[in-house]
């Protein structure tokens, strides 16, 4: 019973095709509420091309909830590779504000500069989370220990040998792995603030 | 349901909250209990139970596992949630720690919406309090709408009143307040309550909280109320649709920040942060977690945590030693009538016991509460990460695998702070080659005391090498991909002197019970199949190995079929064969080689046992046959590369 649930965590850039439709359809459930049908692998291509102007949220959930990004479209994913060619201009750009989707995806391109991974911040740097990225048990964790779009975070430390970075958010102070923060994104405050003194 | 308030009768309170926020302590200030406590989150893995008599009232009083939410990502969370809705404790107390308010609340606005009675124990007020932190415990009740009661629970503080505010909730289960949402989430929530509630689903949870989970897409009650009603699944995917469309956010994501957003308007309106100076806790933390000293200090806990033991442990063990040395056979005895035999090993069993096992576990655990009560134990793990991530488990693994400097089969079992079952067996193949203490005792007593304490400690040097080498070859093997790391790093604390002990207590009084009489037991046994000359054609089947290609002597092949029992039989039975002056028998080489073997070679029956329950019987088997080539490996390797040295 304890393993059987625990197993249940891999992520979803590693599944293996025997699981892949189950993950397959539960990573679409999320979205099928947009299209009033089950969007499914073959018919994927498809909507895509009609939802052109839906574009840069379908964009967001497939980075997001999938973790597609250029360099995981291998055949046994999600069929990343149909899906991220539709998605080209989108997908070479990582950082998505989903927080302000109605911008286009060429206008996203601009708000790279504001928007930078965690482990880009300098110590006591504090920063609003706009946008997470990567696998959906991940998210959901991160989401539950405080870390959601709008929170306030500061970088306090970061490992050396590229190890975790330690965070402040909400009062409470995180480890998160050097992967993890990196698929955090966040948008600087206007100025430099020390935590505590 | 419905109890008579005047009249005696037995309540069920149950203790919920964040990982790492007091509640064993609680459990144990309440209960007089022995739960382990321990400054890292993950463990109390199961839950505890204890009783406890108030005001004339027998009440039962359940420890559940920290969680942080009540989604179903982690079996602690299936396991609090639906103890919540099955087994309907009469009161919970939920056990925030004040200096973290906010993401404490996050977790009690959920157990609000489990509308169970509650009480709200703000614990730690004094750390917050050195903090700069302050809480309006009146204010919080009013916005929270349930009773809220301050407390330091680790000195008893405000727990009588604890018990009566909950007391009180438990017999009259006053209506929880709503906290309600955002309008536009709210309203999406009220449509569908009002048709859950109208289908009349019969479910065990709350139609609210039923709605909120279908929004949040929570697979468990998705598929109940699925079975049950395929047509509200088609409106919560509209209205999940609606509040996508207007947060341009997946609901999940929506409703978490709403929580959040509550929490901190709550914490906005009842915490005073007035400035201060660093925490002794902050100043710690800089050492800990400096790019140098950090793995400097790393180093000190863990050889700290050896050297004390050996130091420590051999003082007393000279003690006793000197103590017991009048009554001491010189001479195991073989010859003469049975009852002579038996009671001269038994009584080596003793002397034994008390000299070797005694003085070394007694010390190495309380040293051990010290550094799990501590908080360091986190820190550790972050600064290991990155190695950790070489053997395909990430830094919270390096928990277990210091507890398994104990023992290895409660360290096998925490590996459940894991996320994914490939990790746990990565850990735990990892564990079984960590020195627990009763290896620590063969190490310490043959090694340390007969060569030198160098060497002994060069042996877990190997040993560490051996971790690195199994591990990666290991996370090369077993299937999956690591997940990265996600741990709350808590403050420093004092670790209390009561508290160790206890702790302590705990983990060693089994010894005394159980294991002493198996130490007599077979300590007889053993000398009178000697007598008998039973052991040797054993011994002569294992020449091969343990003579041959080990360079021991051949009754070593019986101390090592003896320890797969229990590992410091070993030591014990080296000691009903041949006395305590191992020198006379053995020669350095062979001394470093025993250890060493013994150390490596097959995980004892408790660990494979748990093995065996946690990952069935296969993986068991191959972690064993990799246990054992290692040590057979490093042995004949050891013993032919030492041979000139000495």
């Amino acid at each position: 019973m304890v393993s059987r649930t625990r197993s249940h965590h891999g992520g979803i850039n590693l599944v293996k095709s025997s699981n892949l439709k189950k993950h397959y359809n539960n990573c679409l459930n999320h979205y099928k509420y947009k299209t009033e049908e089950i969007v499914t692998k073959k018919n994927a291509k498809k909507h895509l091309k009609r939802m052109h102007r839906k574009r840069h949220k379908l964009s967001f959930f497939i980075q997001s909830l999938l973790n597609f990004n250029g360099r995981n479209n291998g055949s046994d994913t999600c069929s990343a590779d149909t899906l991220s060619n539709d998605l080209s201009p989108c997908s070479d750009h990582i950082p998505k504000r989903c927080t302000n989707c109605a911008l286009g995806c060429e206008e996203v391109g601009k708000l790279e500069d504001n928007l930078i991974p965690i482990i880009k911040l300098e110590e006591h740097q504090k920063a609003k989370v706009r946008f997470i990225k990567g696998d959906y048990k991940v998210i959901r964790r991160l989401l539950d220990m405080g870390i959601t779009t709008d929170a306030t975070i500061s970088l306090i430390k970061s490992a050396p040998l590229n190890g975790p970075v330690e965070i402040a958010v909400r009062g409470s102070k995180l480890a998160l792995g050097r992967e993890i923060a990196s698929n955090i994104f966040v948008e600087l405050s206007d100025q430099k603030m020390k935590v505590k003194n | 349901m419905n109890e008579v308030a005047d009249e005696p009768v037995n309540l069920t309170i149950a203790l919920a909250g964040n990982s790492n926020v007091g509640k064993s302590v609680v459990f144990n200030e309440l209960t007089g209990s022995n739960q382990i406590i321990g400054n890292w989150p993950g463990k109390t893995i199961e839950r505890a139970e204890g009783k406890l008599h108030f005001e004339g009232r027998d009440i039962t009083v359940i420890d559940l596992p920290g969680i942080y939410s009540f989604s179903t990502f982690s079996m602690e969370e299936i396991v609090s949630r639906e103890y919540m809705a099955n087994e309907k404790p009469d009161a919970v107390i939920n056990v925030v720690d004040a200096s973290v308010l906010e993401r404490n609340l996050f977790f009690t606005l959920q157990l609000k919406e489990m509308e169970v009675p509650m009480v709200l124990c703000v614990n730690q007020v004094d750390v917050a309090k050195q903090k700069g932190i302050m809480i309006d415990t009146e204010k919080l009740q009013d916005m929270l709408g349930v009773p809220v009661v301050s407390a330091v629970a680790v000195r008893g503080e405000g727990l009588h009143e604890l018990m009566e505010k909950t007391l009180d909730v438990a017999q009259k289960k006053p209506q929880v307040k709503v906290v309600p949402y955002g309008a536009e989430v709210e309203k999406r929530i009220k449509i569908l309550t009002d048709i859950v509630e109208s289908e009349n689903l019969n479910l065990n949870y709350p139609s609210r909280w039923v709605s909120i989970k279908l929004l949040e897409n929570d697979p468990e009650i998705e598929k109940m109320v699925g079975s049950r009603s395929e047509s509200i699944l088609d409106l919560v995917q509209s209205l999940a649709h609606e509040i996508e469309e207007i947060h341009n956010e997946p609901v999940f994501s929506v409703i978490a920040s709403e929580r959040y957003s509550l929490a901190n308007q709550i914490v906005k309106n009842t915490q005073i942060q007035s400035e201060t100076k660093l925490t002794f806790s902050e100043k710690l933390d800089m050492i800990f977690t400096h790019k140098v000293w950090g793995y400097v200090m790393a180093a000190i806990v863990v050889g700290g945590l050896l050297l004390w033991t050996f130091v420590v442990g051999s003082f007393f063990s000279g003690l006793l030693s000197n103590a017991f040395s009048f009554f001491q056979p010189t001479d195991p005895k073989v010859s003469g009538s049975m009852t002579a035999i038996l009671w001269n090993g038994a009584f080596g069993g003793i002397v034994a016991g008390v000299t070797l096992v005694i003085p070394f576990v007694i010390p190495f655990y309380l040293m051990l509460s010290a550094i799990e009560n501590s908080g360091v134990l986190t820190r550790v793990a972050f600064m290991l990460d990155s190695f950790m991530h070489k053997i395909g488990l990430h830094g919270k693994a390096i928990i277990p695998m210091i507890l398994g400097y104990g023992c290895n089969v409660p360290a096998i079992d925490s590996t459940r702070i894991l996320e994914t079952k490939r990790e746990r067996l990565l850990a735990s193949f990892a564990i079984t080659f960590t020195p627990c203490a009763a290896r620590t005792i063969i190490i310490l007593g043959l090694v340390a005391a007969f060569v030198n304490i160098w060497w002994a400690l060069a042996l877990y040097a190997v040993d560490l090498l051996v971790i690195l080498v199994a591990g990666r070859m290991a996370s090369k093997v077993v299937p999956g991909e690591s997940t990265g790391l996600i741990m709350e790093l808590s403050s420093f604390k004092v670790p209390s002197l009561t508290a160790m002990l206890k702790q302590t207590w705990a983990r060693t009084k089994s010894l005394i019970y159980l294991v002493f009489p198996l130490y007599i037991i077979g300590s007889a046994g053993i000398q009178a199949l000697y007598a008998m000359g039973v052991l040797e054609p054993v011994s002569n089947a294992l020449a091969p190995l343990t003579v041959g290609w080990l360079g021991l002597p051949a009754f070593a092949g019986i101390l090592l079929i003896f320890g797969v029992v229990r590992k410091e039989f070993t030591l014990l039975m080296l000691v009903t064969l041949v006395g305590t002056n191992f020198a006379a028998f053995l020669t350095p080489v062979q001394m470093i080689v025993l250890a060493l073997f013994s150390m490596l070679f097959l995980p004892c029956i408790s660990t494979i046992a748990i093995l065996a329950r946690e990952f069935g019987w296969k993986s068991t088997g191959y972690v064993s046959l990799a246990n054992f080539a290692f040590a057979l490996v490093i042995g004949g390797i050891a013993f032919r590369v030492l041979t000139p040295f000495f």
